[in-house]
């Protein structure tokens, strides 16, 4: 009796285990933290639509792994002697819903892109004077040269959609290679192959399913279970509990995101070189590697990760070291040696509120009085990001193909420059850097970075490790300087 | 009848509408506006403008709401600003979820609370007893997500007998069951205990049994109705709770629920989103507290409800 | 039947007090300061250096505890204290008075239930700074409605009964027949229901400050050490004493409630 009664329990037990594994057909999970917002490429602004965009849009060109760019729906292109005009040529593509990509579509998708009263990052492409269709290619016109308009044709916004496309933000219409089968809202999204892609290769993996999961622990949990197979960015607090499994595979690559201490320069006293010298010399960054970042990460003396290996300015070590006592003199000598500031952090991102703890008991060691104030995301992003109301604060900057992107967030006139640091220098610097390309292009930005290390318009810490978890036996992982998850890369 | 009927539903409708003012006034005043949520930190001042302008946000509070609320009664709850869906299937979505999951958990634990109640209070010396009482104290002190991730741990992880999370099934259903009967069984067993002990020592039912009238079951039966009046109106407190969502359990298991998406809603400053929940929220616990109510007067004739 | 003190009642005493105990002990003394942050030596076991270990920041987590009981019992105590005299208020009224005082009241009991009690965090946190108040306000708050709907319950229960009838029969004032009757009836359910809400209070108080809206590090609250610890159970299991605290000092109040319920012969023993 017992005997088959066990043998019962073993036959259904490996029934389960067979099917989580998902032995029958090549399905692949992907745990994420958080929902996407739309799909229209010109109304989505969080991180988490973009990742998950990459496999169903193209544009003319896309992103690689190494920060380049190379033709995705254009085959080739060519630029006038000027640099202000850009030709491109399309290659034979069709759109999800198996109509021809047409060089009209194209001409509408970017118009819409640059199109302020529907596109919220139009501002990005006001390089832009024209947009035309002419003997089988598009010209784009430029108003002066620029070297970051390659790159801005990568991104999300810039995707090639169908002119006759209805609804995108639930419904896209892409060229990827995968579409939107299916999107429920706080539980999961499954996307499929798409058979024609223009490229005539078939990814491994017929459906992927990316699975809603906002606790950390849950989403180990569940890969150890079988019911994830990868998780693109785990969080670094709880890598110990995969590191040791032989199941599973961790792979540690630069996240391409500048954490930065944010100090408000308009603000008295931290409009005092001295104070900003010498809230950067107190801060211990080795310290807060190991303490938040569990030793992982990359210290960063620059608005640049080194994973933009072209541009990044790796001379800058020792413009802000560590050192507790020439901060005590610098506050003295600018009469601020009873300091008290205010420091804020955003309460959904972990990472910053540890880093801003251990900072905080940092400057206390310097004598300053340190009051810390989580807040939640949209009070932050009011205060600080829309009203620039606040001391200190702590945050991320999202990385960026091409350097323009990140620093011109640091001109005066930028209206996202919430640290409010102003610099004519620095100003004429990334208004050349634009115009310039090749080697002068690097020597602008170099030196532009060297002026953020000195005038310190925030103190910059680390890049943190980006921890791709998988399950053993899933290869091809391509890690991007951007946001994205490539699935079609993938297989088993 | 009917005038009970109309008087009842004008009420109801009035503390739904201050319900719901009250809401639109607190979203109001918080900081962070909708439009700004939803740009991040890449917009422009003249993209914030025309997002806001769309959003109508630049009308008069007034006039917005009560655009929104004669919507509502017609039954066009608009699209959410967060997923630029139609706010009443992201409703239709999470409620039965939260409502199956609240049913099988309060459930659960009435089935486990009224038995193990009722031998605490009859025989607290037995051994049944004295194990009983000591689960029920040290599960008060176990926090919520803890369990769950325990659970997940020993049945998906070790035992793989049960699916991690995110699955609406019963089967799936199972994990987030247990976890939030476990602790609302012990603090239901111990009411079932304490109102059936505070029965048993009336002074009247102490006469009654001194002067050597009908023995057990008379006041078997009175403890256990004045147990039970207690633990039921617990129960409901309880239900109504687990409908207006449990954040915990629903992320630790990964269940789209009414808490993830009201929580989400409110730090989007999602209007749309958070009034309609908001509405459904209250119009439900209303009813409920009137079936509940009723249900309290067949339990016991002397609250016949007036 | 006089019998002394009992052996439940004596253990709540003692856990309880072991509790109250240490947090006094944290006015004075604590081995290490504990917001001293030692990076290098985070995740220490519990060693005669540290009694029960380091957490993630190499803070030394016995100096935290003893610290983090205030907050905490402030919270449990105080803010279920809070709520259950306004909630117990309330559902007098409206059980003895019935009428429209019941309706009204009872709609405002509704509407504090269906109100998401993060809406209502947030809206504390805008007026007050985040902290303690917009916890305490919070969570008493969010207690009302059951005290409330318990007592309302009760009391129409017993306000049929036939010697409170034959009191106001007599004349007798309102508030007398409440205090000498009624509120001794309700006296049981309502600390069983004081000892849950501590409980649950507590843990609240983790989850609004893990969301922005409760107490600011670098004060450590028990609650608050718990959550934080949740990335480290395998890691670190004695990142996980807060909540051995929280268990003691609940199980504690548990105890000496059950004692005062229990403490007369339990009739139907006999039986």
């Amino acid at each position: 009796m017992y005997k088959s009664a066990s043998f019962a329990v073993l036959i259904v037990a490996t029934i389960i285990l067979v099917g989580s594994g998902g032995v029958f057909g090549q399905v692949l999970n992907i745990a994420i933290p958080q929902d996407p917002d739309s799909f229209d490429p010109v109304k989505t602004v969080a991180a988490a639509t973009g990742e998950i965009a990459f496999n169903i849009y193209e544009g003319l060109v896309k992103a690689t792994p190494l920060g380049e760019v190379e033709g995705a729906l254009a085959s080739h292109w060519t630029v006038d002697e000027t640099g202000t005009i850009y030709t491109f040529y399309l290659r034979d593509a069709l759109f999800h819903d198996g109509t021809k990509v047409q060089e009209e579509d194209v001409a509408f998708s970017l118009n819409r892109a640059r199109d302020p009263e529907v596109a919220v990052r139009a501002s990005e492409l006001d390089m832009i004077e024209d947009v035309n269709v002419v003997d089988e290619g598009i010209e784009i016109r430029l108003s002066e040269p620029n070297g970051a308009f390659i790159y801005s044709l990568s991104e999300v916004y810039a995707s090639i959609v169908p002119a006759h496309a209805g609804d995108l933000s639930r419904k896209p219409v892409g060229t990827g290679p995968y579409y939107l089968d299916e999107w429920t809202p706080n539980q999961q999204l499954a996307l499929r192959r798409f058979d024609h892609h223009w490229s005539g290769e078939t990814p491994y993996f017929e459906e992927a399913n990316f699975l809603l999961i906002p606790d950390e622990n849950s989403m180990v949990l569940n890969l150890k279970a079988g019911r994830v197979d990868l998780i693109p960015r785990l969080e670094v607090g709880v890598l110990h509990q995969v590191e040791r499994d032989p199941d599973i595979e961790v792979l540690s690559v630069p996240m391409n995101l500048v954490q930065v201490f944010s100090i408000n320069n308009a603000r008295a006293p931290f409009d005092d070189l001295r104070v900003r010298k010498a809230l950067a010399l107190g801060v211990n960054r080795p310290e807060i590697l190991i303490g938040a970042a569990w030793g992982l990460g990359t210290m960063l003396d620059s608005a640049l990760s080194p994973a933009m290996a072209g541009f990044y300015n790796d001379s800058l070590a020792e413009v802000n070291p560590y050192d507790p006592a020439k901060a005590k003199e610098l506050l003295k000598d600018a009469g601020q040696e009873n300091l008290k500031l205010t420091l804020t952090l955003p309460a959904n991102y972990p990472l910053h509120v540890q880093t801003g703890e251990l900072v905080a008991e940092q400057w206390k060691a310097l004598g300053i009085e340190v009051d810390l104030q989580i807040v939640e995301w949209g009070t932050w992003l009011e205060r600080v990001y829309t009203q620039r109301d606040y001391d200190v604060s702590v945050i991320g900057l999202a990385g960026r193909l091409d350097p323009h992107a990140i620093l011109v967030r640091y001109t005066t006139d930028s209206s996202r420059n919430f640290f409010n640091f102003s610099n004519e220098r620095y100003d004429a610097l990334i208004d050349l850097g634009i115009k310039t390309v090749g080697r002068e292009r690097r020597e602008v930005y170099l030196e532009a970075q060297a002026i953020l290390a000195e005038e310190l318009p925030g103190i910059f810490i680390m890049d943190p490790p980006q921890l791709a978890a998988m399950k053993k036996g899933i290869q091809g992982f391509k890690n991007y300087p951007t946001y994205v998850v490539d699935v079609a890369s993938l297989y088993r | 009848m009917k005038k009970y009927l109309v008087q009842k539903t004008g009420g109801f409708l009035l503390t739904a509408i201050v319900v719901s003012i009250v809401t639109f006034l607190v979203l109001q005043v918080l900081p962070g506006d909708p439009a700004r949520l939803m740009l991040g930190t890449e917009a422009t001042p003249e993209v914030y403008a025309r997002v806001r302008h769309e959003l109508a946000l630049d009308q008069p509070p007034l006039g917005r709401y009560l655009n929104w609320f004669w919507g509502f009664l017609r039954g066009e709850w608009g699209n959410s600003w967060r997923y630029s869906m139609p706010v009443r299937g992201l409703a239709l979505q999470a409620f039965p979820l939260s409502f199956s999951l609240g049913l099988s958990a309060v459930g659960l634990s009435l089935l486990v609370a009224i038995p193990s109640g009722i031998s605490m209070a009859i025989k607290p010396a037995s051994l049944l007893a004295r194990a009983l009482s000591v689960a029920t104290q040290v599960s008060f002190g176990l926090p919520q997500f803890w369990v769950g991730l325990l659970l997940i741990q020993v049945f998906a992880v070790e035992l793989r007998l049960l699916p991690a999370g995110g699955n609406a099934s019963p089967l799936g259903l199972l994990l987030p069951t247990l976890t939030l009967a476990l602790p609302r069984s012990a603090i239901l067993g111990r009411f079932m205990r304490a109102g059936m002990s505070e029965a048993m020592q009336q002074d009247y039912v102490r006469t009654a049994r001194a002067k050597g009238l009908a023995g057990g079951v008379v006041i078997y039966k009175h403890a256990l109705r004045n147990g039970v009046l207690s633990v039921f109106t617990i129960a409901g407190l309880q239900f109504a709770q687990l409908l207006a969502g449990t954040i915990v359990i629903e992320q630790v298991f990964g269940l789209p629920g009414v808490g993830q998406l009201l929580l989400a809603g409110v730090f989007q400053r999602d209007l749309p989103l958070v009034q309609a929940l908001v509405m459904v929220i209250v119009l439900f616990i209303l009813l409920f507290d009137l079936l509940f109510d009723l249900g309290l007067g067949l339990l016991d004739p002397r609250i016949r409800y007036e | 039947m006089n019998r002394g003190p009992t052996a439940t009642r004596i253990w709540g005493v003692v856990l309880v007090g072991c509790v109250f105990a240490l947090t006094i002990l944290g006015y004075f003394y604590t081995p290490y300061e504990p917001h001293e942050v030692r990076v290098l030596e985070r995740f220490q076991p519990p060693s005669g250096e540290h009694l029960l270990g380091t957490d993630h920041f190499g803070r030394d987590i016995f100096s935290r505890i003893l610290v983090g009981g205030r907050i905490s019992l402030l919270i449990g105590i105080g803010a279920v204290f809070l709520g259950s005299v306004l909630g117990t208020t309330l559902g007098l009224v409206a059980g003895y008075r019935g009428g429209a005082w019941e309706e009204g009241i009872m709609r405002i009991s509704t509407s504090i239930q269906a109100f998401p009690s993060i809406l209502l965090a947030l809206l504390f946190a805008t007026i007050w700074e985040p902290g303690i108040q917009v916890v305490l306000w919070s969570v008493s708050i969010g207690n009302i409605p059951n005290f409330l709907r318990l007592t309302r319950n009760q009391v129409l229960s017993i306000k049929k009964r036939p010697y409170i009838e034959a009191a106001r029969a007599l004349g007798a004032r309102d508030w007398r027949i409440m205090l000498r009757h009624i509120i001794p009836n309700l006296r049981d359910a309502l600390l069983v229901q004081f000892t849950v809400s501590l409980a649950g209070a507590i843990l609240v108080e983790a989850s609004l400050s893990y969301l922005g809206v409760g107490i600011q590090p670098p004060t450590p609250s028990w609650g608050r050490m718990l959550r934080e610890a949740q990335n480290y159970t395998s890691l670190a299991p004695w990142t996980l004493f807060p909540g051995l605290f929280i268990a003691v000092t609940v199980i504690g109040f548990n105890l000496l409630g059950d004692s005062w319920i229990f403490r007369r012969d339990d009739v139907l023993k006999r039986e």
